[in-house]
């Protein structure tokens, strides 16, 4: 492999350590290196109690990682329990944001998940030292210092790298930095013993590939990129060059995305079964998903509607849910259009079964500027999308729960409980 | 910030606290208050143990000031209603030593 026309940018993924519980114990003057401390959301919709993050001491000490259930969490009286913050921990990545500022410019900078963001600091890292290392360094302990948060960072020269040797070589590392170089990105991707440890190849993908023959990453750059393609369509092009560590992303280019939806999903308190408390359902979330589709300025040209039944529920066909996505007749950001299709969609395909997630995404997004002008809308249709606005206006001035539908009272509903939460979760309080 | 709302956060961190407090038998209770320096802030906690289950620890709020005289005339007003065991944490020794003295116990 010639990476000498290959990008050789500097790249750094960067991770909060065990974020939302390292927050906790910050804000309680513990160490979370020594204190068994785990975050636990007991809102309704997800049941006895869901863990968010664990401590690295309640890692070690009680063999425990995310996304544990409350009934995997051993009775024990040195195991300290605390309710999620949502709202703290945006905060708190806003203010790490602002300090990868003082090491790169705005357009070099992608915030990639609350606690994830991946810094292009190709042009600016000789301004700090003429070290790479140091200044890696140096944005630890900067972050240490101003935040008492740890950091972990994988070094590449692309993204992919810099994310793999995040994931791979960083979090295993004892000063918390791990490094993929074009040069060393054969030897260091191919000693990867499982596919699915490497970022971007799910459980389903590594069966798939397996079933190809390829059980590892070595075996996948030495495979025909042409057949990969041909079996896995732009995904097998894509992992091709992944085997390769070869990544020609360009942060300050962002790619402009050619299916491009805005959508929300809930998993609601209990298994809905009555038809008019689902629709209630349906319709909250498409009012919500609407709001983001004004506040982006877009109109929707299709719907889709993902339906999950409850725990251990198929239907005739033995699946455990549905999904269906249908193309909307005009161009529109009207709620109540909206709803209408998604509600016939539902009335269309579900057959009784007890309901627990529901997801909506409006798809085919174009710029609202270019409406189609429908000749047969009323005027009270016309008036729809200018009182949607003024609802947004009123939210956004007054708060969400300043103006609701009455049907948000229905038994069922569950935007006023929604409301007071960030991300699903408990968004916290304080005097501020 | 003056008196009265400092005694009206007081009075707000009762509130708060008040669902935790259940008065359970063999079960301890404790308002825990942590100087974070990062935030410039005084962050309160309401804490429980008991035995044989997870120690809980509820968070109440966060105070923005740097004066130790608002944080007192907020724990006096908590103590007019609750006399909880008080932890301080990440104060210096003399800040420490003054709240111990000044809090009404």
């Amino acid at each position: 492999m010639d990476y000498s026309t290959e990008p050789r940018g500097i790249y750094l993924m960067v991770d909060n350590k065990s974020f939302y519980a390292t927050v906790e114990c910050v804000a309680r003057g513990l160490d979370p290196l020594t204190t068994p401390l785990v975050v636990m959301s007991e809102a309704a919709n997800v049941g006895q109690g869901l863990i968010l993050s664990s401590s690295p001491a309640a890692k070690r000490l009680f063999g425990l990682h995310n996304v544990n259930r409350a009934r995997d969490l051993p009775v024990d009286e040195r195991l300290l329990v605390v309710p999620p913050r949502m709202n703290l921990y945006l905060a708190k990545n806003l203010a790490i944001n602002e300090i990868f500022r003082e090491f790169v410019a705005d357009e070099d900078l992608l915030p990639y998940s609350i606690d994830e963001s991946l810094l292009n600091l190709t042009h600016s890292w000789r301004l700090k030292s003429d070290n790479l290392l140091t200044v890696v360094r140096q944005l630890q302990t900067e972050i240490k210092q101003r935040l008492q948060l740890v950091v972990t960072i994988g070094v590449g020269n692309n993204p992919l790298q810099a994310k793999v040797a995040l994931d791979i070589y960083a979090k295993h590392s004892p000063v918390g930095i791990g490094i993929i170089t074009n040069h060393t990105a054969p030897v260091r991707l191919w000693a990867i013993p499982e596919l699915t440890m490497v970022w971007g190849i799910n459980t389903h993908l590594a069966q798939r590939l397996q079933r190809l023959g390829l059980h590892n990453l070595k075996q996948v750059a030495h495979a025909d990129p042409y057949q990969l393609k041909a079996a896995l369509g732009q995904n097998g092009a894509r992992l091709y060059a992944t085997a390769w560590g070869v990544d020609r992303t360009t942060l300050s280019r962002r790619s402009l995305r050619r299916a491009q939806s805005i959508g929300n999903s809930q998993v609601l308190p209990r298994d809905y079964v009555k038809l008019q408390a689902i629709k209630v359902v349906i319709a909250e979330i498409t009012a919500q998903v609407a709001a983001r589709l004004r506040a982006r300025h877009k109109q929707a040209g299709g719907v889709r509607l993902q339906i999950g039944y409850a725990f251990g529920t198929v239907d005739q066909a033995g699946r455990a849910g549905f999904a269906h996505a249908q193309h909307l007749s005009a161009l529109t950001a009207d709620e109540r259009k909206l709803t209408r299709v998604l509600q016939a969609l539902f009335d269309q395909y579900w057959t009784g079964q007890p309901v627990r997630h529901v997801a909506i995404a409006v798809t085919h997004l174009s710029p609202a500027q270019g409406e189609q002008l429908d000749l047969f809308a009323t005027k009270a249709e016309t008036l729809a999308l200018d009182v949607a606005q003024t609802v947004d206006q009123i939210r956004q001035r007054f708060g969400k729960t300043a103006i609701m539908k009455a049907s948000s009272l229905t038994t069922g509903a569950t935007f006023l409980a929604r409301a007071q939460q960030v991300g699903g979760h408990n968004g916290g309080q304080s005097f501020e | 910030m003056n008196d009265q709302a400092c005694q009206k956060l007081g009075r707000q961190l009762c509130q708060r606290l008040t669902p935790y407090f259940k008065r359970r038998v063999q079960t301890r209770y404790w308002l825990v208050v942590v100087w974070a320096a990062p935030d410039q802030a005084y962050h309160f906690f309401f804490n429980t143990r008991r035995p044989r289950a997870w120690q809980r620890s509820w968070p109440l709020g966060s105070l923005p000031s740097t004066s130790l005289e608002e944080l007192i005339v907020v724990l006096t007003a908590v103590r007019a209603q609750y006399h909880f065991t008080i932890e301080y944490r990440q104060f210096s020794p003399d800040a420490q030593q003054r709240l111990q003295h000044e809090v009404p116990a």
